[in-house]
């Protein structure tokens, strides 16, 4: 069997595959090991975080080490992705939706944890890349209904 | 440099476009003299990025960049705008697609034209005439018909009749192009959270 995926195809097929590496990278980071989320980042300069705990980051090494305290303060249980919207074009994608899951933090017991999240995927070097991460509590709606 | 940054200047169709921190007031000045493809450390108030490919490429891909930096300073205004009373330029910015989303600062999650548009003029009756929010951009990315921008939105607002204060916003914003133009398809806003880290 001999034919070749056009590029679109492969490249969104690509995306999934980031997409399962950053669920697998999500229950690691909630267990205490930021390594495999930190290893889906693109190693620029230009990375950008705005973190659900608060931090506003910028640049490969400012991120290691945020998502570095982010792993020491969990201790146990699971966040599961989930994506409302999904596009890409050429080498940007992005997606947004929420993680949701119950974990532990700080040595707490388990409590249900749920966080807005855009991510911002570039794609170098043969895969799809981490550039931005804007993550959130879901604030009370403010209107009456 | 890094062999590792050369590469990344170097990308096909790729726009990576750093804004540091800027007036509002420079913000127009800083866009229109912005050119793609220009080296910089990232530190100052200047675009960068790379575009490799042939001329053609350069061209093609120029003027799109020069598009999405017009809309960004729509963008501004518009968020000017719906910050001191009038929603409408902002919601004329989004795109006609029942896929565009938004993760509000004030809690609403929303998705579609109508949905979002009802919310933004909520968000637009809350606010006052005589504040309003500037638009700071620290990263732009574009590529094929995507587009990103990371930053803030800062200035003094009147809220719910309220005095003038103070109001920063982070925001994500996601651009399509479609129907020859760039047009909004995700806002993710939120105030910035007390950074739990002690330092």
């Amino acid at each position: 069997m001999s034919y070749t995926l056009s590029k679109p195809t492969e490249r969104r097929r690509q995306l999934d595959e980031a997409f399962s590496r950053l669920e697998a990278a999500l229950r690691a980071i909630c267990n205490g090991n930021p390594n495999p989320y930190i290893a889906l980042w693109e190693q620029s300069p230009d990375v950008t975080l705005y973190g659900a705990w608060g931090p506003v980051e910028r640049g490969v090494d400012a991120l290691r080490r945020t998502f570095e305290w982010v792993a020491s303060r969990f201790t146990g249980g699971e966040l599961v992705p989930e994506y409302d919207m999904v596009d890409m074009s050429g080498d940007l994608a992005y997606t947004v939706g929420f993680e949701r899951g119950e974990v532990s933090v700080d040595g707490g017991p388990r409590a249900p944890m749920t966080i807005r999240v855009t991510h911002v995927y570039r794609y170098s070097d043969g895969a799809w890349r981490l550039v931005q991460r804007h993550a959130d509590f879901p604030p009370r709606d403010q209107r009456a209904r | 440099m890094s062999m590792r940054f050369h590469d990344l200047r170097r990308r096909a169709f790729l726009l990576a476009a750093a804004i540091a921190i800027m007036s509002a007031a420079a913000l127009a000045a800083q866009l229109a003299d912005a050119q793609p493809g220009a080296a910089s450390t990232g530190l100052g108030p200047e675009l960068h990025g790379g575009l490799a490919g042939g001329d053609g490429d350069r061209e093609r891909h120029g003027n799109r960049w020069h598009e999405l930096q017009e809309t960004l300073r729509k963008t501004d205004a518009a968020i000017h705008a719906i910050t001191s009373g009038d929603p409408q330029p902002y919601i004329a910015l989004w795109d006609d697609s029942p896929d565009v989303t938004l993760f509000g600062a004030w809690g609403p999650i929303e998705r579609g034209p109508e949905a979002l548009r009802e919310t933004f003029e909520w968000v637009g009756g809350r606010f006052g005439p005589e504040g309003g929010l500037r638009s700071e951009y620290t990263v732009v990315q574009m590529s094929g018909s995507l587009a990103s921008t990371v930053g803030f939105e800062r200035g003094m607002v009147q809220v719910d009749g309220g005095p003038l204060v103070p109001m920063t916003i982070r925001v994500t914003h996601v651009y399509r192009y479609s129907q020859g133009a760039w047009r909004l398809v995700q806002r993710h806003a939120d105030f910035p959270p007390r950074d739990q880290r002690t330092r």
